[in-house]
């Protein structure tokens, strides 16, 4: 196969990530992102894109941990590189304090953060409302810079995307040999998978350039992350939630709880709400796929189902897909031989 | 009671609330003005990024290291208050880096969280194989100058916009008691030869994407002669430069050059980052800080003064023990004066 015609489906971090990581691992093959959104209206683009993984049950935790590991190095590079401030990585110091003490006082990414240490009594003392804490230094990726500049480095790899509505992937078996699905939240429909729910998260993003430092609530509940521009507040775990409209009540919920952990939050500026669907899934659907009809065979890889934790390992499940995409390839081209004897 | 303080950097206006707060109820004759020629935006105080740091060592001087812990303390406790904001107040994590291991500093108990840097993250400064990490404290001056005054103006304290030439001339109006408050040109009121510019220079630029201070050190070329970057609340200040004795408050080309160039080696990102503004100071560079009374002769009579001056390039990180250390002072002036004596029944 001279040039194999991969079509990747989606543009949030994930598909961005994958179609860079085909381009990069198959030269030859002729890329092409298809998404009915781009940055910056994609989930992503909701998210803080803090790497503070979220615990998949359904995947062993040491292929996790590898892929955390593969995403934290790859964006620490480009955050020490001239290109951080454009691609929107940066590093970030801060807290992850708990009420009660958690079963697990070591998650397992705990030395692939940097300075990842219990929280001394001083510094305690500025959560009365907590009593065991954790510090470490981690990484941010801002959006809409990071998939801006994803989709710079694709285009610069003369890869294609293009603003298209796929309702079926079966559509598109005569224009691509190989499809990825990158879809996250939308492979509920376009693929039917029921193991597929989204956990509805708002988040506030308001102006308050003195916080330097993320805090952190361990019930995943109540978060301050400061990127860039913006501080981002959460947020809401409300399962299968399908409403992408801001709810007020809610809004006001969120602040109060991240102004009881950062008073000064309160003069806060420029306050505006979002809302993302987190694509969630016991596990990360990341495996093959071969979709035939009437004789005819699409090999599609799959690569959604992240989570809460899209940022922390997108870098490691591109880097698999890739990987599938390329036994895919191999597998056509074992076919078409075959086909010519 | 006439209290004139000269100076309004952050060691004059924060000395000038100390007392005022302290003493105002005891003493409800104390009329308090402040004498200034420079005032914020243009004051030493304004051009520093605002970090808490002491420097390395301390010298021996215990009393300084308490004072900077006066500060610190006082500082945190503001925090979660709704003032923090106008105040420029704001905790910060960073890092300081060095060629070769060297002993704890004397503030390592004061910060937050300190500790050692791991191996790893050594890896993002080539060059340095040993450091600190810890959280520390901003404190903007551009914010917390016109805090101070704001505080100061409703109390009924009154500003003069002019220059003071001799305590003579305080003594002579009538004062009772001057505040020395002045900083590098103290020298001007009282020759003073161990007090000597520490001429620095700065580069604002924004880089909002910066969220930690990185202080480097060079044992061997002193303080503040080695790069040093330190991101604000609207912009990041890159420095590094330390001249022992020069008065020149012009911005010099060297100095930026200088200055860029080894900041964006050790952080590449701020290649990109927009320069907003140059500036240059004159750090009050003394062997230790004067805080002391003197009682000086004017005509017939006695007038006290208290110096409160020399804070080098600490000025921000040590200046609330040090307002509180020359209340202590005027407070005993006062009872030396019975002001301070609660009136007594007339029989």
């Amino acid at each position: 196969m001279a040039a194999p015609k991969v079509a990747v489906v989606g543009a949030g971090v994930i598909g961005l990530s994958t179609a860079l990581c085909i381009v990069e691992t198959c030269p030859s093959c002729s890329v092409t992102v298809l998404s009915d959104q781009f940055s910056p209206n994609t989930t992503s683009d909701v998210a803080a894109g803090m790497l503070i993984p979220h615990t998949y049950p359904g995947t062993p935790i040491h292929v996790q941990k590898q892929w955390f590991k593969e995403t934290f190095a790859y964006l620490f590079a480009i955050s020490n590189s001239a290109e951080a401030s454009e691609a929107g990585i940066h590093l970030v110091s801060g807290w992850q304090v708990f009420k009660n003490t958690p079963k697990e006082e070591l998650p397992f990414w705990s030395d692939v953060v940097l300075g990842f240490r219990p929280m001394s009594e001083a510094e305690l003392r500025k959560f009365p409302q907590h009593r065991f804490g954790q510090a470490f230094t981690t990484l941010k990726a801002d959006c809409p810079p990071y998939l801006l500049w994803l989709e710079k480095r694709l285009k610069a790899t003369g890869a294609q995307m293009y603003t298209r509505k796929v309702a079926d992937l079966w559509e598109l078996h005569s224009e691509y040999n190989i499809v990825v699905n990158c879809t996250g939240i939308g492979a509920h429909q376009l693929v039917g998978d029921a193991k597929l729910l989204p956990v509805r998260g708002q988040v506030l993003k308001v102006h308050a350039p003195w916080v330097k430092n993320f805090i952190r609530d361990g019930d995943g509940l109540t978060y301050i992350y400061p990127g860039i521009h913006r501080v981002t507040l959460g947020g809401t775990r409300e399962k299968e939630s399908w409403s992408l409209s801001p709810d007020p009540g809610t809004t006001k919920n969120i602040f109060e709880r991240c102004c009881s952990l950062e008073p000064s939050l309160r003069g806060a500026q420029d306050i505006t709400v979002k809302v993302g669907l987190r694509p969630s899934r016991w596990c990360v659907r990341l495996e093959r796929e071969v979709l035939s009809q009437g004789g005819v065979k699409l090999p599609v890889v799959h690569n959604y189902g992240h989570g809460s934790g899209g940022f922390s390992v997108h870098w490691g499940t591109a880097k698999e897909a890739a990987r599938l995409v390329g036994e895919c390839i191999a597998a056509l081209q074992g076919s078409s031989s075959r086909a010519k004897l | 009671m006439r209290v004139a303080i000269i100076g309004a950097g952050v060691i004059g206006l924060s000395t000038a609330l100390c007392i005022h707060e302290q003493y105002h109820g005891l003493v409800p004759s104390l009329e308090m003005e402040i004498y200034a020629d420079r005032y914020t935006p243009h004051t030493t105080s304004d051009g520093a990024a605002g970090l808490w740091q002491p420097y390395l060592s301390d010298h021996g001087n215990l009393q300084e290291t308490v004072w900077n812990k006066e500060t610190f303390d006082y500082l945190l406790g503001h925090l979660g208050s709704p003032a923090a904001k106008e105040m420029g107040l704001f905790l910060i994590s960073g890092y300081n880096l060095f060629t070769q291991p060297v002993p704890d500093p004397s503030w390592k108990n004061i910060v937050l969280g300190f500790r050692n840097l791991t191996p790893k993250e050594l890896e993002l400064f080539p060059g340095y194989s040993y450091g600190w990490f810890n959280t520390a404290l901003m404190l903007e001056c551009r914010s917390y100058l016109p805090w101070l005054s704001n505080r100061l103006t409703q109390r009924g304290v009154k500003f003069f916009h002019r220059k003071v030439d001799s305590f003579q001339e305080m003594f002579a109006q009538g004062v009772d008691v001057v505040i020395n408050c002045t900083g590098v040109r103290a020298g001007e009121l009282q020759p003073d030869p161990e007090l000597q510019p520490g001429r620095g220079q700065v580069i604002k630029v924004l880089a909002p994407w910066v969220k930690h201070f990185i202080i480097t050190h060079d044992i061997k070329s002193g303080v503040y002669n080695s790069p040093y970057v330190i991101p604000g609340s609207e912009f990041t200040v890159l420095g590094g430069i330390y001249q022992h004795g020069n008065w020149n408050e012009e911005n010099s080309a060297q100095d930026h050059k200088t200055i860029w160039e080894n900041c964006c080696r050790l952080l590449p990102a701020l290649q990109k980052a927009k320069i907003v503004e140059e500036w240059s100071g004159l750090r009050p560079a003394r062997p230790r800080v004067r805080l002391e009374q003197e009682t000086v002769r004017c005509g017939h009579h006695q007038a006290e003064v208290i110096h409160n001056y020399g804070h080098g390039g600490f000025g921000i990180t040590i200046h609330w023990g040090c307002a509180m250390a020359a209340a202590r002072l005027f407070g005993s002036i006062l009872q030396k004066k019975q002001l301070a004596s609660p009136p007594q029944p007339r029989l």
